[in-house]
């Protein structure tokens, strides 16, 4: 072992020369030595220092003396080694470098990598030997792991390595092969392997946990990977490396507190270990825990920094990769994080690809990306994952020549991924055009695909979907064919994919709607798994429609077993309640379907307006339709609702020039004001139209789901609540602001919580909206409500929140509207508005001047500047006012007569 | 030896013309009582008599006792030709047929189930309130009494018995239409389509399946209408109706009309609900949370008992979503606005704010419906109305006038007299305009002895409708 005393001397010096306090340095100096001698070995002594380095880090300390130190350790590395290797003992000096560098690679220590290549010394002894370790070191910090694979595997073969550096080059040689490689079988039998050769060892069972862990879905298996994680840590409880993996497990499993927790007390035990830092940052990137930890994030990534000087890019471009999951408010952060990535490793290509991906797939940016992608591959012309990012942006950019040479240059670099490279020529060669290579390619993928990761049989689902739903003519019998190859391709394919094909030759005619041959291929599907509900609700829908044909009660028995056999295998699942209910409907009613459809809004016209019309909706002469356009527009601008469409009905047999029908019930009967010899004109009706949805039914015309389409994703309360104050808005005929800016006001005074009356006048104080209110307008005269007046109306006020009410004795009330009219009267001509200083009494008031919608109601707070001059004298009720009221409403009821009066 | 239930009915000759037929009214009414009687499920046999009364008719040509307490039966009107007296007979036994539910019966009929248990059910202890609510549940919408048994299997003690009746018919098929006629009439399936088209549009009820069977037994121009488990008593009048199809196609359709919340029930509306969700989801996972199926059946019944189009059916639900807070009570003459945002009830001094049961709540359903309440009454684009005064209205608040059987010379005698003149051209569909409060005390009051009458409430008017008011009813 080393000692440590020359590296120490050297910090001394470059503390000095960095101008230091040398009393406290020569202090934490001492301490360090005395603690770093007692190791072992080096590289323990480094484990010790990296600790110490971590615990100042988590004390708040930059730890600055300590990463001096560290630096001078790193610059002695070449001296050591070349030392340990050219001037100890006999032998074969190579084999010794080849021992060091194995040894270098089983404690991951970049820096002794680096150091074993690039001593001078060992350079001069050893020449072009050592150019394929350098080339190594570049690929794996770019992460390029299938192209490092041959030293790893080279180091587990070597007899003359300690058996515990051959297990665990084995087990990394096996990670490659099931990550990078897909290849499970290979990488089990390494991990296997590694298990005899690191028998008793923690280490020994990494690999076959994340076999359990990330293998064939078939072989995935949680629990037995948690069970495996829990031998290692029996085995060795300090070996920190299976606690992080046990962690790994948990968070596969969802558990992400407990993992949080593992992660956490794995940073106490080793609180220089990099790994336990750059975990918490990618479980604090999970969605379910991005809101709750990212004020930590920075944090993380400042400690993953100071313990790792050499490779953190690698963790900052991951970082940014999490930034850009969280949306469109992260994208500036996410940006940043690639590009200083990119910054401290420019030779690299892994954070340059990050970024482009980041532009690709989150900005959709493809040129863009594209740029970053070719910059990648000069770095690095023999990456396939340069070749696959090029591909993947041409294939956004639609320029499926492009992205075919890639995939296919991408198959030369990296064979062993020719099923995902098949399927990805597959889907260029269909979007060419060439649908014959294409089903060649796919079916060649799929052939290859037993661990059905490929997405080769997606791709041939598409392809065959096409075939029916998107080639002019549908080519239906060819879908079922290709599916029918499909099954054949692979042999002893599992029963459960052999169902899914058939029950996509069901779709195939189900979509056409060939029901009965349909039927068939679903039942196939069934029997080869009969444990799955969907199949039965196939052939349901299949029956169903069947039944709806011809009614048959065998028919409809059939089709009641299939749904009873898909409740029993999915009780819970809400929707087989639903279809039970629909065909029970159907057999209800047979003539079901002839039901009229019941439209919103109707115009019904008689002659001579009708010739202006066609009476046929569809076919409406342009010009009607341009006018019922400007019409919905009008109302959209104004009101910010959409009026269903407008329908046109021939009603020359009745009475009247033109009618209006909510719903299918006539609600507006009238005859357009029209001077001798004037043709009426459907534009007038419009105008009335435009008048009698403005003033009368407004908050008819939007619902739930109106809202729910313009304000999505919002919780069923609060949608409902939102619509009614919206409803409520509109009852009162006011100008509305876009609605998903209305409710991202309503959010910020919390108007979910506030009763709907409540968030209705805050939302009338909000200058948008306040500035259009019915009532502000110059000609509008102010009448407000007299102060004895408004505190008995104060003081009928009872209950709260939504049930809220104003209860009104039958004398106030009439005496109240008495004096209003008496106040009309007096101001004839004039338009007014009541104005109250009481915020809470102004919708019941308005409830009260329910029939006279062309006085506005106002609160003081509301008036606009200047209205004190625009007052008239306050309404105060007078002993005659519920005589004159009954006098009227009299007057009113006499002349009034059926037939006659409008 | 089953147990005797007495029906008579006293007729009242009309002034200036001959004495009815005793002998015959009795033979058709029996006839009558014959062919619906036993789908009631009564364990009672009817013991029907007829009398002749000396007084001669006036508001009444005859008078009903069930059980020996008298039933409101409709006003005649001597300006009208009345249906054959027989069928107005049968008719109104069978509209009061819940009066037909005595404690007697009751009895017998809970012997009867407890007879039929194989093991002590919870319902044994069952207050008679309970079995006469479920008894009148199953006979008032349509189904036998034979189903009580079946019922109560279904409810468990502490459970409302609605809750229980909505479980047993709550399955499609328990909703039926049967058409039994003579195997000679023809042409009567090629009609259906647009029967069912029509009632969906007028009312929005979905009809059950039309099942047509034949009986050579019919007597000529005879058929019989099954409506759920009850035939309905029927008018035959073959000679003045010389198209039996249409015939038998009329009195469908008016019986349809009449009895068309038979035909809600919970599995009905749970599949309109899915429809709905499809466009409107959160307007059905609001309802679905807030409104149990068996307050939504019996609310949507009670609409269709007075003819409320139901057929906008988002609205209505909306209308029950919005619905919180205390209910009009009394003769406000002003509208609620918004009820979202403002609800303005009149409450007289002291009065006590009613909480909502299922006429309130279909009150102020049909009040933020408006315009289909109100449509159907409109002549000449106004209202055509009556109103009545102050003090009838305040009796009818009161609860001093409709609970009694009216008498000649008592105060409601006296109203429906002068209902009969005020209304005497109109008699067919009258329509009063009454304080929204007091809506359903009045047409509870009034409809048993003017079946088409119409009270429409004030809050039920559109703001832009303008009611005529022809006449006001007041009392001396």
């Amino acid at each position: 072992m080393p000692s440590f005393d020359p590296i120490v001397a050297e910090a001394y010096r470059r503390a000095a020369l960095e101008g230091r306090d040398m009393y406290a340095f020569a202090g934490q100096m001492n301490r360090v030595k005395n603690l770093l001698t007692t190791e072992p070995d080096l590289y323990k002594q480094w484990d010790r220092l990296d600790d110490l380095i971590g615990e100042n880090i988590q004390t708040g300390d930059k730890a600055q003396e300590l990463q001096l130190l560290r630096q001078a350790f790193y610059d002695a590395l070449a001296g050591i080694f070349t030392e340990q290797i050219l001037q100890t003992g006999d032998g074969d000096a190579w084999q010794r470098w080849v021992a060091a560098f194995s040894e270098a690679s089983f404690h991951w220590r970049l820096q002794a990598l680096q150091a074993l290549c690039a001593a001078p010394e060992l350079d001069r002894k050893f020449g072009k030997k050592l150019d394929r370790y350098r080339q190594f070191i570049h690929l794996f910090l770019d992460r390029r792991w299938v192209e490092t694979r041959p030293v790893f595997e080279q180091l587990a073969a070597d007899e003359t390595l300690p058996q515990e550096q051959r297990g665990y080059h084995h087990y990394v040689c096996g990670q490659i092969d099931l990550y990078f490689q897909y290849k499970y079988e290979v990488a089990k039998g390494l991990f296997e392997k590694a298990q005899s050769l690191l028998k008793g060892k923690s280490l020994g069972l990494h690999g076959l946990i994340e076999y359990y862990l990330k293998g064939p879905s078939g072989e995935k298996d949680a629990d037995r990977a948690l069970a495996l994680a829990e031998e290692a840590l029996a085995l060795d409880p300090d070996h920190i490396a299976s606690s992080i993996q046990k962690a790994d497990v948990l968070v596969e499993k969802g558990q992400l507190a407990e993992a949080e927790n593992l992660y956490r007390m794995a940073s106490r035990k080793r609180p220089g270990y990099g790994q336990c830092y750059t975990r918490l940052i990618d479980l604090f990137g999970k969605e379910e825990m991005f809101a709750k930890k990212e004020n930590e994030l920075t944090a993380l990534m400042e400690t993953v920094e100071l313990l790792d000087p050499n490779t953190n890019f690698l963790t900052r471009t991951d970082l940014g990769g999490i930034y850009q999951l969280q949306g469109e408010d992260y994208f500036q952060k996410a940006e940043a994080c690639h590009r200083t990535a990119m910054e401290q490793y420019p030779e690299g290509i892994v954070a340059l690809l990050n970024r482009g991906y980041f532009y690709l797939d989150y900005q959709k940016e493809a040129e863009k990306a594209l740029v970053d992608f070719d910059a990648a591959q000069k770095k690095a012309p023999d990456a396939w994952e340069c070749s696959l990012a090029i591909a993947r942006a041409n294939e956004a950019l639609e320029n499926w020549d492009a992205a075919l040479q890639a995939y296919q240059r991408m198959q030369e670099i990296i064979p062993s991924w020719e099923r995902f490279t098949l399927v990805m020529t597959g889907r260029c060669l269909r979007n060419l055009d060439r649908p014959g290579d294409a089903e060649n390619a796919l079916l060649q993928a799929w052939a290859l695909d037993h661990f059905d990761d490929s997405g080769a049989l997606a791709e041939l689902y598409e392809y065959a979907q096409n075939l029916y739903k998107n080639t002019e003519p549908p080519q239906p019998e060819k879908a079922i064919a290709v599916l029918e190859r499909t099954a054949k391709a692979r042999k002893g394919i599992p029963s459960d994919i052999a169902a899914g094909i058939a029950n996509r030759q069901g779709h195939v005619n189900y979509y056409l709607e060939q029901y009965a041959d349909a039927l068939p291929f679903y039942q196939k599907a069934s029997g080869l798994e009969p444990l799955e509900p969907v199949y039965y609700t196939n052939q349901f829908d299949c029956l169903e429609k069947l039944y709806r044909a011809n009614p048959e009660e065998a028919t409809y028995a059939q089709a009641i077993k299939a749904l009873d056999t898909a409740a029993g295998l999915a009780p819970q699942d809400a929707s087989i309640v639903k279809k039970r209910r629909q065909l029970a409907l159907v057999r209800h009613n047979p003539h079901l379907a002839n039901l009229p459809t019941l439209y919103q809004l109707h115009v019904e016209v008689g002659q001579p307006l009708l010739s202006q019309i066609t009476t046929d909706f569809v076919s409406l002469q342009p010009e009607m339709l341009a006018l019922t356009d400007a019409l919905r527009n009008r109302i959209r601008e104004r009101f910010a609702i959409t009026l269903p469409g407008v329908r046109y009905r021939d009603i020359t047999d009745g009475d009247g020039v033109y009618q209006f029908r909510l719903y299918e019930t006539p609600v507006w009967l009238d005859r357009l004001p029209l001077a001798e010899n004037e043709t009426p004109r459907m534009a007038d009706v419009l105008e009335q139209l435009e008048h009698f949805v403005s003033n009368y039914c407004l908050d008819l015309f939007v619902n739930y789901w109106d809202v729910d389409k313009e304000v999505p994703l919002l919780p069923n309360a609060e949608l409902v609540h939102f619509t009614r104050v919206v409803m409520a808005l509109l009852a009162e005929q006011t100008p509305l602001p876009p609605l998903p800016e209305l409710h991202r006001q309503y959010r910020l005074f919390e108007g979910v919580r506030q009763p709907v009356a409540v968030a209705v006048e805050q939302i009338r104080l909000w200058e948008k909206v306040r500035a259009t209110l019915p009532g502000l307008q110059a000609e509008y005269r102010y009448i407000g409500l007299g102060e004895r007046e408004e505190q008995h109306m104060t003081g009928f006020l009872t209950g709260a929140g939504n049930a809220r009410a104003l209860a009104l004795p039958l004398d106030f009330v009439r005496s109240f509207m008495g004096a209003i009219v008496r106040k009309t009267q007096e101001h004839e001509g004039q338009q007014i508005a009541l104005v109250t200083h009481q915020e809470q009494l102004r919708p019941y008031l308005r409830s009260v001047l329910a029939a006279l919608p062309q006085i506005p109601v106002l609160k003081t707070a509301e008036l606009p500047a200047g209205a004190s001059e625009r007052f008239l004298a306050p309404l105060v009720i007078d002993a005659s006012d519920d005589a004159f009221f009954m006098q009227t409403y009299s007057d009113f009821q006499s002349n009034i007569s059926p037939g006659k009066d409008q | 030896m089953p147990v005797r239930f007495n029906i008579t009915a006293t007729l009242f000759p009309a002034p200036g013309a001959a004495a009815p037929d005793v002998a015959a009214v009795q033979a058709a009414v029996e006839a009558g009582l014959s062919d619906f009687w036993p789908a009631l499920g009564l364990p009672a046999k009817p013991q029907f008599s007829v009398q002749l009364s000396t007084e001669p008719a006036d508001l009444f040509d005859f008078s009903l006792e069930l059980g020996g307490r008298q039933v409101p039966v409709p006003v005649v009107n001597a300006g009208h030709a009345p249906a054959d007296l027989a069928y107005r007979i049968a008719e109104a036994i069978f509209s009061n047929r819940t009066s037909l539910i005595d404690s007697e019966q009751l009895r017998s009929l809970r012997a009867h189930c407890l007879s039929s248990q194989r093991s002590p059910m919870p319902w044994n202890t069952a207050p008679e309130a309970d079995w006469r609510t479920l008894a009148e549940l199953l006979l008032q919408n349509g189904f036998s009494l034979t189903r009580l048994a079946a019922c109560f299997e279904k409810w468990t003690p502490g459970q409302a018995v609605e809750t229980a009746f909505e479980e047993l018919i709550g399955e499609l098929e328990m909703l039926r239409l049967r058409v039994i006629v003579q195997p000679a009439i023809e042409n009567l399936e090629n009609r259906l389509s647009d029967f069912y088209r029509e009632i969906y549009e007028s009312l929005g009820v979905i009809l059950p399946k039309i099942v047509l069977e034949t009986d050579e037994t019919l007597a000529p121009g005879h058929f019989r209408l099954q409506l759920n488990d009850l035939i309905l008593p029927v008018q035959y009048d073959p000679e003045n109706h010389p198209a039996p199809a249409a015939d038998i196609m009329n009195r469908l359709d008016f019986r349809v009309r009449q009895c068309a919340g038979w035909f809600v029930n919970a599995g009905l509306l749970e599949a309109q609900l899915d429809s709905i969700a499809e466009s409107n989801r959160a307007l059905i996972v609001m309802i679905r949370e807030q409104w149990p199926t068996h307050q939504l059946c019996a609310i949507l019944r009670h609409l269709l008992s007075e003819r409320v189009n139901i057929r906008n059916m988002t609205e209505v639900l909306d209308v029950l979503l919005r619905i919180d807070g205390p209910v009009a009570v009394d003769d406000s003459l002003f509208l609620p606005y918004f009820p979202p945002v403002s609800r303005v009830v009149v409450v007289p001094p002291g009065a006590v704010v009613a909480g909502p049961n299922v006429q309130q709540l279909a009150g102020q359903v049909r009040a933020n419906l408006k315009y289909p309440v109100v449509y159907p009454h409109l002549k000449g684009g106004v209202l055509p109305c009556m109103t009545f005064g102050p003090a009838v209205l305040r009796d009818f608040r009161e609860g001093f006038l409709g609970r009694e059987i009216p008498r000649p010379g008592s105060t409601f005698y006296h109203l429906l007299r002068q209902i009969v003149e005020q209304t005497a051209v109109e008699l067919q569909q009258p329509v009063f305009l009454v304080p929204s409060g007091l809506r359903h005390a009045v047409q509870a009051a009034l409809r048993p002895y003017f079946p088409s009458i119409a009270i429409i409430g004030h809050e039920e008017l559109p703001p832009f409708f303008v009611p005529s008011v022809k006449a006001t009813v007041t009392l001396p």
